[in-house]
């Protein structure tokens, strides 16, 4: 009994429960910038925007602002006084994932690019790294939207 | 004696484990004053000839003080912030236990979601829901995957931490409470013109799910039962976008139902909006001024449409409704 005890602590140890623990988020690499989710949003950073939007919440406190660029627009929120960036939208197939996918390519691509290791709800694939969420939506097998979000946001 | 010295030590550890639950609660009465809403129902006199459903989109925007003003139509808006649709029909069922109106208008902005979206929005439709077996089914219904059961039945156990957040709305709404609505409708003063939305997302999926459609069946079905028309409508908000595969969905359903559904953001130019000034957030919600032209608009509708009585002349109804008007009118000149 003690010996079954030793081994089955022996494979939890060693498999860590088989759960990896991983800290890896997804990010954006584009225009020799990198973006990350949850990163504070400064101007300094990203230049003037072309088209600024503000959503109020409903009920709650709280701005959503939206900044929109040539190819992409970034969607933030505010925590602790700080403007955090909550979403990159992809705008049109002149930008690509740092691994390098766009609007325009199929499905087949996606999965060369990020595996099969997806949940699809509502026929939206979600990739996920820790809380940072890839989602990708296709017609026909065609990708249409790429966006990167901040989970829960 | 010994028995009655535990039993008084027991009633003396409930009564101080009630008295900090009241403590630490949300009033709603300051601030997110929209948890109050659902509960202010409970003490409004039941003779609604129509009762609204829905988001936002409803308390925002309709004022039943405009229906009652324009065409003596009694009406209550049960709207909550993103009130969802198997809220909505959880909030018939238990409306329907204290009255039956003639003509339920359910917005349907809501169908768009096919599940629990947020635990604090949640709290704001639930909280304050009189226990009932239909409080049961919508925390049920409702709960995200984070949620438990026994929050909603001992708020102790979610808002304990708030004690050291505690305001002096705690305190001064200990035991009382104000008036937040009038008969459900929220009023909103500020204006703020429409500039820019962001990018209109992608939708993977046109069609609404399984689930939505099951609960606007039910709430169909429900109104059949109880000889109560269903009337469909989608404010005239302009964000978050109402696609036009919704739009077509919601023709669809209606058309297959035979239920009159008006979309007022089509003819909002006919009810005399102007998004640069009757608006409170840019074209999310209307202000009171802009509420004010949809519900006069809405009294024409329903006046014209449906068997309804003009209610002013009803003496009682007209002591009630003269009463609240007052009070309407001092708020919306304040």
């Amino acid at each position: 009994m003690k010996k079954l005890g030793i081994i089955i602590l022996s494979i939890i140890l060693l498999t860590g429960c088989g759960k990896e623990v991983t800290n890896e988020v997804f990010s954006l690499n584009y225009n020799n910038l990198k973006i990350n989710l949850n990163e504070e949003f400064t101007r300094t950073k990203f230049g003037d925007e072309l088209e600024y939007s503000e959503t109020e919440n409903c009920a709650f406190e709280g701005i959503g602002k939206t900044y929109k660029y040539d190819h992409y627009e970034i969607a933030t929120y505010t925590e602790d006084n700080q403007e955090k960036i909550m979403s990159i939208y992809f705008l049109d197939s002149d930008i690509k994932t740092s691994e390098g996918l766009t609007i325009g390519d199929d499905i087949t691509k996606m999965e060369e690019l990020y595996g099969q290791d997806y949940k699809l709800e509502n026929d939206v694939y979600i990739y996920e790294k820790s809380n940072t969420q890839l989602k990708i939506i296709a017609q026909n097998g065609t990708i249409i939207s790429i966006e990167y979000v901040l989970e829960e946001k | 004696m010994q028995k009655f010295k535990i039993l008084g030590i027991i009633l003396l550890f409930i009564t101080l484990l009630l008295v900090f639950q009241r403590l630490v609660e949300p009033k709603y009465m300051r601030s997110l004053v929209e948890g109050a809403m659902i509960g202010e129902y409970y003490d409004e006199a039941k003779n609604h000839e129509v009762i609204f459903l829905g988001d936002c989109e409803v308390y925002a925007n309709i004022s039943p003080m405009v229906l009652y003003e324009e065409a003596g139509i009694t009406s209550y808006v049960r709207g909550t912030s993103q009130q969802l649709i198997w809220q909505s029909y959880y909030l018939l069922k238990e409306t329907l236990k204290y009255e039956i109106p003639k003509v339920v208008v359910f917005n349907v902005n809501s169908l768009r979601y096919d599940k629990p979206v947020s635990e604090a929005y949640n709290r704001l439709t639930l909280d304050k829901m009189k226990w009932s077996k239909e409080k049961i089914d919508a925390i049920q219904a409702s709960m995200t995957p984070e949620e438990n059961f026994l929050s909603y039945v001992f708020p102790i156990l979610r808002y304990h931490s708030r004690i050291t957040e505690l305001t002096a709305e705690d305190w001064q709404y200990f035991t009382s409470k104000r008036q937040i609505t009038y008969n459900g409708f929220l009023i909103n003063k500020k204006v703020k013109a429409v500039t820019t939305f962001p990018s209109k997302r992608k939708l993977a999926k046109s069609e609404f799910s399984d689930n939505v459609y099951h609960y606007l069946d039910l709430i169909r079905e429900l109104c059949a039962e109880n000889n109560i028309t269903l009337v469909l409508m989608k404010a005239p908000s302009l964000y978050p976008y109402w696609y036009q595969e919704y739009e077509e969905n919601v023709l669809n359903y209606a058309q297959k139902y035979h239920l009159d559904y008006y979309n007022f953001q089509k003819v909002s130019t006919e009810i005399g909006l102007d998004y640069n000034t009757d608006t409170y957030d840019g074209g999310l919600h209307l202000n009171l001024n802009g509420a004010t032209k949809l519900s006069k608009y809405m009294a024409n509708i329903l006046k014209t449409n449906y068997d309804l009585q003009d209610l002013r002349l009803d003496t009682k109804i007209k002591a009630i409704y003269d009463e609240k008007l007052n009070k309407y009118k001092e708020e919306i000149n304040k």
